[in-house]
């Protein structure tokens, strides 16, 4: 009851805000940076180029975290789409396990991981539906689909909706999130543009899927092409498409982040350390809430949109590419292999992303952008001047120059007291600084150091149990050889001598051979 | 005419909260006055007891259990650091950081570190070349933490995960099967560069 009534005046309050800032529907997050949305080497149209099948793909064997996972596959197997490759991963298409190998992937890291290389048979085969059983649960479906989240960071979606409703917490409102706030990426437009029809009825199976009370697809204002074909689809599917609400928001990067995109939307903060789905939100990028509904008829995700683009693109266009297909192969079929040497490829967006060091390394689920851009020259920064400008675009409210100071001197505790944790990398503090500090990645490096920090205390904590244990085992073991020698030594002194009792036998045997015989 | 007045002070705060609230809802993260508030402080309280002492002295150290300190493994170690007075730059695994760490947690002079003990190497992994493995079991009973598996007449391995690199098994083994290779750098493991900037002058 107290709950329902929190929720009126939290709607009334909300009709209040919207009144007093005068700016209707369109919601702003905080900090953030307008960026030029029409810059050169964009795609001109929006239509998505379905690529051929190369020769050969390579799936990383690699989880969620980057941690190596072991294959259920030997080489020489046959497989065919959709099969389970190792847990959580699955083939992009059929054909003929090549080999295991260690190969490059895309990581900012040169490092190799474990792949499996899959030479795909000459006949189309990705076409055909697929036999993902369909006698297993929703969720479980999604899972065995291998569905990831496809706007960037590739967390599995089954999870994700695992510790909502019906069995975990219920879900309030479900946010799609087709809010591409980053420059230059254009796949999440382009899907909403050619399947607008699909993805509405993905968000009607979503809403189903999770039960929850409301729907909000999230999208900026500016994309007019993806608004009219979704207001088109809305009203073909009117009758079950009343609870989905359009969400506009000004077109800020980074507004698509997932942090301050719920804090914006549901007017809720997420605590450090907490997830959405604590708080009753569930928030699933719309390419990914497409791929959970296929899943649904049994159709794996095996392949995703990329937008191909940068300032040295040749032919700037947003193409379907199967998961394992080289970037050399994309950029090849696409167009824009030639001069290559010359530029900079980049994955995942101007800011977000990074530079990629080898062509050779297979595509993958959080692949939403290859950008080809000048090679960057870099001059070396200039002292902090604290203007404060990094803490004026900070849209999760960082005091970036603060934290700069405790990241680069490794006070990995103070760093964590000024919300390194809560830093989200989005760049915004890079563009503005003055002074050309790298901010993010001295955020980055410390990020990193500190969960290196965790996993070898974790390491320390491990190897000590394991060494107690081992001493726990060594003196019981020691006690338990004294207690037997001790248990010895008294029967001896205590004249129940089994070898004095022999001699004694032997002696009276001696003395009288006749009863030998002791029977 | 109380009455309004009384009505009037109430409305407006009424309408002053009302304000804050929808202000505060853009309110940071990260307050200053809240950093500045819980700024992490040495609480000095009463001298702790000697047994949780010497737990956080043993915290500290790296588990490595090699026993290159001359005491059989690192809470032995910590035990007398803190009931012997034993010097605490005898761990070469912890190196010249674990000192100042302990140097500052103890209150006593940070020193260098005694090289006769050993030279921090960076992490390393045993490897058993299982070809040239006889199966003996000296080097399970030799592991401080249980890292081999193996048993009498049968190949033995490491369990790379819990190997410390502390080089107990290298002296008994019969045949020098084990190597010590600087422990690999998987994805998961890696970690961002450090920014190098130059500075100006």
């Amino acid at each position: 009851m107290a709950l329902a009534q929190a929720s009126h005046i939290q709607t009334f309050m909300n009709w209040l805000r919207e009144l007093l800032t005068g700016d209707g529907r369109t919601l702003k997050i905080r900090g953030g940076l307008t960026l030029p949305r029409n810059k050169p080497g964009l795609p001109v149209d929006n239509n998505i180029v379905s690529l051929n099948v190369p020769e050969h793909i390579v799936i990383p064997l690699l989880d969620y975290h980057h941690k190596p996972v072991t294959p259920c596959v030997r080489t020489g197997q046959s497989v065919s789409t959709g099969d389970k490759l190792a847990p959580g991963i699955i083939a992009s298409t059929g054909g003929t396990v090549l080999t295991i190998e260690d190969r490059p992937v895309i990581h900012p890291s040169s490092l190799l991981a474990p792949c499996v290389v899959i030479a795909t048979r000459s006949e189309q085969i990705n076409q055909q539906p697929v036999h993902c059983a369909l006698d297993v649960p929703s969720i479980a479906r999604i899972a065995l689909c291998g569905v990831r989240g496809l706007g960037g960071a590739g967390f599995a979606t089954a999870t994700k909706l695992e510790r909502s409703a019906p069995l975990g917490q219920p879900i309030d409102t479900l946010i799609i999130n087709a809010v591409e706030c980053e420059p230059g990426i254009s796949c999440d437009e382009s899907l909403l543009i050619c399947e607008a029809t699909s993805v509405v009825r993905a968000m009607i199976v979503m809403m189903e899927l999770t039960a929850c009370k409301r729907c909000v697809l999230a999208i900026e204002n500016d994309k007019l092409l993806a608004l009219a074909a979704l207001k088109q689809a809305m009203q073909q599917l009117s009758t079950l498409s009343k609870n989905i609400d359009v969400q506009l928001l000004a077109p800020i990067y980074p507004s698509g982040a997932e942090r301050p995109l719920i804090e914006r939307v549901t007017h809720i903060r997420l605590q450090e350390g907490r997830r959405p789905v604590d708080q009753g939100v569930v928030c699933i990028n719309v390419a990914t809430a497409l791929a959970a509904s296929q899943a649904q008829e049994g159709y794996p995700l095996v392949s995703r949109i990329i937008t191909v683009a940068g300032e040295q693109a040749v032919n700037a266009v947003n193409v379907r590419v199967l998961f394992g297909t080289p970037v050399r192969n994309v950029l090849e079929q696409t167009g824009n292999l030639q001069n290559i040497k010359l530029s900079r490829v980049r994955v995942g967006g101007p800011l977000s992303g990074f530079d990629l060091n080898n062509l050779d390394t297979p595509v993958t689920a959080t692949t939403n952008c290859i950008s080809i851009e000048a090679p960057l020259v870099t001059n070396s920064p200039d002292p902090c001047i604290r203007c404060d400008a990094c803490s004026e675009v900070c849209p999760v409210d960082l005091l970036p120059q603060q934290l700069y100071w405790y990241a680069q001197q490794d006070d990995l505790d103070k760093s964590t007291h000024y919300g390194l944790n809560q830093c989200i990398e989005c760049g915004c503090c890079d563009v503005v600084c003055p002074s050309r500090i790298p901010l993010t990645q001295t955020f980055r490096y410390a990020r990193s150091a500190l969960q290196e920090q965790t996993q070898a205390k974790q390491r320390a904590t491990d190897a000590e149990q394991r060494y107690q244990l081992r001493e726990q085992r060594l003196s019981a073991k020691a006690a338990a050889s004294e207690a037997q020698r001790k248990m010895a030594k008294t029967t001896l002194t205590q004249g129940n001598d089994p070898i004095a009792a022999a001699l004694a036998r032997a002696k009276q045997r001696r003395n009288n051979p006749d009863s030998d015989n002791p029977a | 005419m109380w009455f309004s007045l009384l009505s009037l002070v109430l409305g407006t705060a009424l309408a002053g909260s009302l304000l804050a609230w929808l202000a505060s809802n853009s309110g940071p993260v990260v307050s200053l006055r809240k950093i500045a508030k819980s700024a992490p402080g040495n609480s000095d309280d009463a001298p702790p007891p000697v047994q949780r002492l010497i737990e956080v002295v043993n915290q500290t150290l790296p588990q490595t259990q090699c026993a290159q300190c001359g005491h059989p493994g690192c809470r032995p170690y910590a035990e007398a650091i803190i009931n012997q007075n034993a010097p605490i730059n005898q761990c070469p695994p912890g190196g010249q950081s674990l000192i100042d760490e302990l140097a500052e947690l103890l209150g006593r002079e940070s020193v260098p570190l005694d090289t006769s003990r050993g030279d921090n190497k960076p992490a390393q992994v045993a490897y058993i070349d299982e070809s040239l493995c006889i199966g003996c079991t000296l080097c399970i009973d030799a592991c401080p933490v249980d890292a081999i598996v193996g048993a009498s007449r049968q190949m033995h391995t490491i369990i790379t995960d819990q190997c410390t690199g502390c080089e107990l098994c290298l002296p008994p083994c019969p045949v020098d099967c084990i190597s010590l290779e600087p422990a690999s750098r998987t994805l998961d493991q890696w970690r961002w560069p450090k920014p190098v900037i130059s500075k100006r002058s």
